[in-house]
């Protein structure tokens, strides 16, 4: 369980995080999404520690991180952006490192090996980190972050600039480590999002914009619904008349080429109105292509929440 | 102590992977031995002392320990491994003790590496080994005090060039300190503070053979000041 409270950074004069509260229960995958400097890294440096916050407070476990930051750092475990390693270490030698520092004393070996095991790095452990590719080093970044088996893991922006290969390999070990441990992954790509976690929370410039499961927000965010139904039909300027006196509901776009016009009915009676509008258009000698409602993808939502909620950006 | 042993393993490991410890030796013996037997002429010197070969260490480290410290804390903060390290359960005394002592068993290993200048020595006659104890407890404590400040120097910044040249320049400043008040002619009170502030000028007597424990005792002062002064600084670092 991770509770942060108030939280405020700021980096000399400029407030990289401003009063931000959450809570991520255990044993759930968190998103902290936002665009690039809305302050998803500088959170996750208060969470781990690193950086003390201006003010506010952070428990993990009911341990505050200022207070107890050794007990702390022993139960997380964490890949800082860019996953920086010793680059001039075997991949062997930097983990037994890591094991060492992290207090893995006992079965060091069978743990490392285990790890390596957990991160496809079995067969790399006399390899020099510097040859590795950029893939096998996001591995033993992973690696390093889960040797010694903590309960919280926090992860900043772990995928990018992977392949799209490289990129599914690790959100496949992301979810599997999600199993049993509280994960915090922070990412401007929203797929990962999408693919990994069970709650979201939405930061731009320094604050909390949305928090909550996908659906929540999705729920939360979407307001009016409409109806988009393409159709084909001879004339649509006379269909939009007569649609509009014989349903009642006055499109609201219409877009129109040779083929087929798209047409955005607002919705507010529910499923009623997809089934009148169905029936009507195919009575009236016209093709329905396509009818689908409007929801708000996670997408649309970001953009909405990051853009027009800070548009003096 | 144990997790400021890991780091140290760590280090020194590192040190001699990249393999930075080893062109430090060959390059120091190099340099000991050309100065030694050719710029001072010692078997011209036809006498068996050892105080040119101590008098010669200091110099050398001047230049070359900036070159072992300066990637100390500045390669972390650049390759972006210090945010890793300071998220570890270390403290900040563990980090900087541990790098401390990596740093100045390479110095001894390198002091160690050019016994062979006393070995030669000893084939012309006869040592007061009170004399090269003074004398290797001198240099071992001049080694010590240099690799604190090239700590501390690495520790404030992100550039390992910086480091380097900040570093020399400090020690270059400690090691004439004792020449200012000969070019000055000062004397009284001023002098003996300036003298007091150098490094020469305590260093001599324990190159002279002299056990004096209130030089010691500034070899201590410096180089606890200095990692303090070090770990004070990542402490520090947390809150900006």
């Amino acid at each position: 369980m991770i509770q942060v409270e108030s939280l405020y950074k700021s980096y000399g004069t400029f407030p990289a995080v401003k009063n931000v509260s959450f809570e991520v229960p255990s044993g759930v995958i968190v998103g902290l999404l936002g665009p690039n400097g809305a302050g998803k890294t500088t959170i996750m440096k208060a969470l781990t520690g690193y950086h003390k916050p201006t003010a506010g407070t952070i428990l993990i476990d009911g341990k505050n991180v200022e207070e107890d930051p050794i007990a702390i750092k022993s139960m997380t475990g964490y890949l800082p952006e860019g996953v920086p390693l010793y680059s001039e270490m075997t991949v062997y030698e930097y983990l037994e490192f890591i094991a060492e520092a992290r207090g893995v004393i006992e079965h060091k070996k069978e743990t490392i090996e285990n790890t390596m095991r957990k991160c496809g790095l079995i067969g790399f452990g006399d390899v020099l980190i510097d040859h590795l590719s950029k893939g096998y080093k996001q591995r033993v970044g992973l690696a390093q972050a889960i040797l010694h088996n903590p309960a919280i893991l926090i992860l900043d922006e772990p995928t990018t600039g992977l392949d799209p290969n490289q990129i599914l390999e690790i959100r496949d070990l992301i979810r599997d480590l999600g199993k049993d441990k509280t994960v915090i992954l922070s990412t401007h790509i929203l797929q990962e999002v999408e693919a990994l976690c069970s709650k979201i929370i939405i930061i731009n410039e320094g604050e909390i914009v949305a928090d909550g499961s996908p659906e929540e927000i999705a729920d939360a965010m979407k307001g009016e619904e409409n109806i988009i139904c393409k159709i084909k039909t001879s004339s649509i300027d006379k269909f939009k008349v007569d649609f509009a006196n014989y349903l009642k509901y006055s499109p609201k776009k219409l877009v129109e080429n040779l083929f087929q016009s798209e047409l955005v009915v607002p919705a507010q009676s529910g499923d009623a109105a997809a089934e009148s509008i169905f029936k009507w258009i195919v009575e009236h000698d016209s093709i329905l292509l396509e009818m689908r409602r409007d929801t708000l993808s996670l997408e649309d939502i970001f953009v909405k929440l990051t853009r027009e909620g800070g548009n003096h950006a | 102590m144990h997790k400021a042993s890991i780091v140290f393993r760590r280090e020194l490991k590192s040190y001699f992977n990249v393999p930075i410890a080893w062109l430090f030796i060959v390059i120091f013996n190099l340099a000991i031995s050309i100065f030694f037997f050719f710029v001072q002429q010692f078997f011209a010197l036809d006498r068996a002392d050892l105080r040119p070969y101590f008098s010669l260490l200091p110099l050398f480290f001047t230049i070359l320990v900036p070159a072992l410290t300066m990637k100390m804390w500045a390669e972390e903060k650049k390759q972006g491994t210090y945010e890793m390290l300071m998220t570890m359960p270390f403290s900040e005394f563990d980090l900087v003790i541990g790098k401390f002592l990596a740093a100045f068993v390479l110095l001894l290993i390198a002091i160690a590496s050019t016994v062979f200048i006393p070995i030669t020595m000893f084939l012309f006659g006869y040592f007061d080994p009170g004399q090269i104890f003074a004398q290797y407890i001198g240099i071992f404590l001049f080694a010590a005090a240099c690799s604190a400040i090239g700590q501390y120097v690495s520790a404030n910044t992100k550039s390992q060039i910086s480091a380097f040249v900040v570093t020399m320049i400090l020690l270059i400043i400690l090691n004439i300190f004792s020449q200012i008040p000969l070019w000055f002619n000062m004397t009284g009170k001023i002098a003996d503070v300036i003298n007091w502030l150098s490094v020469n000028y305590h260093y001599n007597s324990f190159a002279k053979g002299v056990l004096d424990s209130r030089d010691a005792l500034y070899f201590l002062i410096i180089t606890t000041g200095f990692l303090y002064a070090t770990m004070q600084k990542l402490y520090l670092g947390r809150w900006r």
